[in-house]
């Protein structure tokens, strides 16, 4: 019956945790746009955690520079499945201009599965909620996948 | 006793939210938005100027030939478009065009690619005639860098290596002396 409640509630609430990898910030504005009264992300139960261990969605912004690449690993090590990852901009998915750097790692793929790419540089906040709305569906049916 | 704020606050009761229905109500982006780009492959002469111009090279052009001439793809990859828009003012016969269109959500990477392939007749090799005047129009207007002018000299040369027959240097031809030779 508990098993039930927490099912039902956790959908409606997907918590999510940002990473900036070394964005330039553009993403990381319209990330909070998202989440002020005019775009209002909450209406669908989205809210920022302060720690990755509360968790269920990881947004990743920036080309993941050779420094944050360690931390950014160990941060998703530690955000409890199911879990989702979405990333926004160009950047994480390929390395936008900074591809070929020395300092850059870029795609988040070959580090991690990616389930939702919001493209655009930066995409627009309406782009976003697309994104994380479609992160949340995904987020249900893997949490439906490991219940059974 | 003073209350300032009770006008403002009886008209908050009555009026509307400012947070936007979004998903309800579709918001169209502002006119000159960038968001994902259409390619019209048919307009398209390969003349190679977005390959050149695109800080992320993210477009990349890939030959096939076939008989009787060669399939031309151009491949846009916006999981790496900085959405600059050089491609577009770059793209002389607008075949380029990045639609306010900013739906860009995909779960893999391939969704988010466009592109478009074009049938390139084969033709014959760029020549020049006698009506030559030397002027160096053609040479400025070539994308790849294919002509060379020498003025004094009165030379004509041209790379056929790097010729991607796009026809920009005899649209801008004053004496109309270049040409493709027939095959």
């Amino acid at each position: 019956m508990f098993k039930k409640m927490i099912a039902k509630s956790t959908a409606k609430s997907p918590w999510i945790y940002h990473i900036n990898t070394g964005s330039c910030n553009g993403c990381d504005i319209e990330l909070v746009a998202v989440l002020t009264p005019r775009y209002d992300a909450e209406r669908f139960g989205f809210k920022l955690a302060g720690t990755p261990r509360h968790a269920d969605i990881v947004v990743v912004s920036g080309p993941i520079t050779s420094q944050s690449k360690e931390r950014l690993l160990r941060t998703l090590e530690q955000v409890p499945e199911p879990k989702c990852v979405v990333t926004i901009g160009s950047c994480p998915q390929s390395g936008n201009v900074f591809k070929g750097s020395y300092s850059v790692e870029a795609p988040l793929e070959q580090y991690v599965h990616v389930d939702v790419a919001i493209a655009g540089c930066t995409p627009k906040p309406e782009a976003v909620i697309e994104g994380l709305y479609k992160a949340a569906e995904i987020l249900g049916k893997k949490r439906e996948a490991m219940n059974q | 006793m003073n209350f300032p704020f009770i006008r403002e606050a009886i008209s908050n009761v009555f009026s509307k939210p400012s947070t936007r229905n979004f998903p309800a109500e579709n918001v169209e982006a502002k006119p000159n938005y960038r968001g994902r780009i259409t390619y019209d492959a048919e307009k398209c002469v390969n003349c190679g100027n977005c390959v050149k111009v695109c800080a992320p090279s993210a477009i990349t052009r890939k030959y096939e030939d076939v008989e009787g001439g060669q399939r031309i793809t151009y491949t846009f990859d916006l999981t790496s478009c900085t959405f600059c828009g050089t491609c577009q003012d770059f793209c002389d016969e607008g075949a380029i065009v990045l639609s306010p269109d900013y739906h860009m959500v995909a779960e893999r990477a391939s969704d988010l690619v466009v592109s478009g392939t074009r049938f390139a007749a084969k033709k014959g090799k760029l020549v020049n005639s006698d009506a030559c005047v030397f002027c160096t129009l053609c040479a400025k207007v070539c994308p790849q860098e294919a002509i060379t002018v020498d003025r004094k000299e009165k030379l004509w040369s041209v790379d056929y290596d790097k010729c991607v027959q796009c026809g920009k240097c005899i649209a801008k031809c004053p004496k109309k002396s270049l040409s493709f030779e027939e095959a």
